[in-house]
């Protein structure tokens, strides 16, 4: 039986935070630890106040405040070690370089996605950041995470964007938890609109399963990619059928599906996994027009873990020379052997007149959220040029200072996008806010290329030693480490092990495991190029535009 | 005394519609008796927000809440995506039915 006393200051990180929010409570807990010296390992009990009331519970050694109302206000959220903890109930099938992996969450190339995701948790908790990172909920009014949120008006829109920008500059890599968010908020006003139209009953079934996410803060995966097989086939005329997921079976219970979603961000750090269609769907392709969410480990579902540059740097046993330790990103091509999904989760069923919009709106909403997280990684690739130049001792040179400036230009010119976009939003029948398309666009049509200007100049800067540098071991080795610790130091007041860390981060952003969210996800994710251009012709009202130009010209007068 | 309604146009930066026309054409097939929503009187109840784009960035012009709103945006209307030549039809049906019309096409 653990003593109360020794397990909340276990959490004290939490018990301080609620001590600074809410004084009243934090010493009230202090009152419930002296009262009881010791308590089972499973217990549950509750503490109020006047106007507030918090809900407790002991699991094994770990104390958790389950629930806390406070004026009227509900919170649920989760903590960081809540979160790993639940990871690890679950029975994912996960294979990496010809093996299954039975313990994914401890595994060295695994774990610093699962710290990214993590960081989604801790900052919501820390009372520095709670206004970025939590919103009330429009479907329960407690305070939950805001990447499970329906955008309720444009500041919403807004707060995502900083959101994602704060967490790009914490764990300098993808976090992985915006492509759940932009699948629901999606979901939300397109079932409404399909059941308006239709009379199907999918919002209400939506709904019910967003209440469920957000009343216990899961993780979702956004599984939309499909493999494609070739891209000159529709669906339906594909020599195999499973290039795209499609529905195999149906019954009174639900229905069976088959095939694969690929690229698959942060899927086995999820709870649940949200299924979409890739593409506008026709008649003939109607099998392949489904949505659904599933528990991650639903029997059928298979993760196949993609590799990255440099991922096997974290099997060495020399941190400094992954460059990003903690935090990383993940994807996975995710399997789905003739998978059962019951109705209550099935958001789409052959509804192909929908399929169309669903991508558009997901695809919106996604290429929003590159106008934060990119540009939070852009801070810390800003700092790291800076910080080398600062170690090379050229950080008074004036290309060297334009440069940055021209980083910091681009950067910002993102963020500019996806606040632009974000501030123009406007609602959609269901309530909830989409932003402006024609400007999310813009703003992921540049994220396609600046960041690839912004790792060129950081490399330009940085120098070439990013990518001829010996290793940590050689630095820690007691013969030749002198010579390291010699010969590559730069400015004489910082020592060479800064300099080998700083340019062993911008090696990991440009080139090593982190370019992989920064630089090819940049370009493909969210859709690529050309698919942007697609929207921004449709969306541009070039009529407008040339009428303009008659009227000026003297060619039409103005209405 | 007709039916009445408030009117707000958004500042027409970005038009996909004529907003001028659509109103006009109301008027006129309808007898509403329409006014700006800055010098509407209390009792007028309705106002009809026309927007020339999705953007929707009428309403943030005005300062005192109407008991009912009807919302024109690019080809939408109450945010359903709507033809440009349903537009108007959609708009006198939802109007009658707030206010009733004299005349109703």
């Amino acid at each position: 039986m653990p003593c109360v006393r020794s397990l909340v200051r276990m959490r004290t990180g939490v018990a301080c935070k609620l001590a600074h929010r809410w004084p009243v409570i934090g010493s009230c807990l202090e009152k419930v630890c002296s009262k009881y010296a010791v308590l089972p390992a499973l217990t549950v009990f509750e503490v109020e106040g006047p106007d507030w009331h918090a809900s407790c519970v002991i699991i094994g050694q770990r104390f958790l405040i389950a629930k806390i109302q406070w004026g009227g206000v509900k919170v649920t959220l989760k903590t960081v070690k809540d979160y790993e903890d639940s990871l690890r109930q679950l029975n994912i099938k996960v294979y990496m370089f010809g093996e299954r992996v039975t313990n994914f969450v401890d595994h060295p190339i695994i774990r610093p996605s699962i710290n990214s995701v993590g960081k989604t948790y801790e900052l919501a908790a820390d009372g520095e950041h709670q206004s970025l990172m939590t919103a009330v909920s429009s479907l329960t009014g407690e305070t939950i995470n805001r990447f499970t949120h329906l955008h309720q008006n444009a500041e919403d829109l807004v707060l995502k964007v900083q959101m994602q920008r704060l967490l790009g500059q914490k764990t300098a890599s993808c976090f992985q938890r915006c492509v759940g968010m932009d699948a629901m908020t999606a979901l939300d006003s397109v079932t409404f609109e399909m059941d308006h139209r239709l009379g199907t009953v999918y919002h209400q079934r939506f709904r019910q399963y967003l209440r469920y996410v957000q009343e216990n803060d899961l993780v979702c995966d956004g599984a939309m990619t499909d493999p494609k097989g070739d891209r000159s086939l529709r669906p339906n005329q594909q020599e195999d059928p499973d290039l795209y997921l499609h529905i195999t079976g149906e019954n009174a219970e639900g229905i069976t599906v088959r095939g694969a979603k690929a690229h698959q961000t942060g899927a086995l750090n999820s709870h649940e996994v949200i299924v979409m269609p890739t593409m506008a769907m026709t008649a003939d392709d109607k099998d392949y027009a489904v949505s659904f969410a599933l528990p991650s480990d639903a029997p059928g579902i298979i993760y196949i873990y993609g590799r990255q540059s440099c991922d096997t740097r974290k099997l060495e046993g020399s941190p400094m020379d992954v460059g990003n330790p903690n935090y990383g990103g993940q994807e996975a091509l995710v399997v789905f052997e003739d998978v059962f999904v019951p109705w209550d989760r099935v958001f789409m069923c052959r509804e192909y007149e929908f399929s169309g919009t669903l991508v558009e709106r997901f695809a919106g909403y996604h290429r929003q959220s590159y106008g934060g997280c990119k540009v939070g990684v852009g801070d810390v690739l800003i700092g790291a040029a800076a910080m080398m130049a600062e170690y090379n001792g050229s950080s008074k040179a004036s290309h060297i200072k334009d440069k940055l400036i021209e980083m910091c230009h681009l950067n910002e010119t993102l963020y500019a996008c996806g606040i632009a976009c974000s501030s123009l939003g406007h609602p959609t029948p269901s309530g909830t806010y989409l932003i402006d398309l024609l400007l999310a666009n813009v703003c992921k049509q540049n994220v396609t290329r600046f960041p690839y200007e912004m790792t060129r100049l950081a490399e330009d800067i940085t120098g070439g030693l990013m990518v001829t540098m010996p290793s940590e071991k050689d630095f820690r080795h007691p013969e030749i480490g002198k010579y390291i610790d010699k010969y590559l130091k730069g400015v004489a007041q910082v020592p060479t092990e800064h300099r080998m860390r700083m340019l062993r981060l911008v090696e990991n952003l440009t080139l090593g495991c982190a370019a992989v969210g920064y630089r090819t996800e940049s370009m493909h994710g969210a859709g690529s190029p050309q698919a942007q251009r697609v929207m921004i012709a449709r969306q541009a009202n070039v009529e407008h535009k040339k009428k303009l130009a008659r009227v000026i010209a003297g060619i039409e007068k103005e209405a | 005394m007709g039916a009445r309604a408030a009117v707000v146009y958004c500042g027409g930066c970005n038009p996909e519609i004529d907003r001028a026309a659509l109103i006009r054409s109301l008027v006129r097939n309808t007898g509403l008796i329409i006014c700006p929503a800055a010098q509407a009187t209390p009792e007028v109840e309705l106002l009809i927000a026309v927007n020339g784009c999705i953007r929707r960035c009428s309403e943030r012009t005005v300062a005192r809440q109407f008991k009912e709103l009807i919302v024109v945006a690019g080809f939408s209307v109450d945010g359903w995506p709507v033809a440009r030549e349903k537009i108007e039809g959609i708009l006198i049906k939802k109007v009658n039915e707030i206010v009733g019309l004299e005349k109703h096409l």
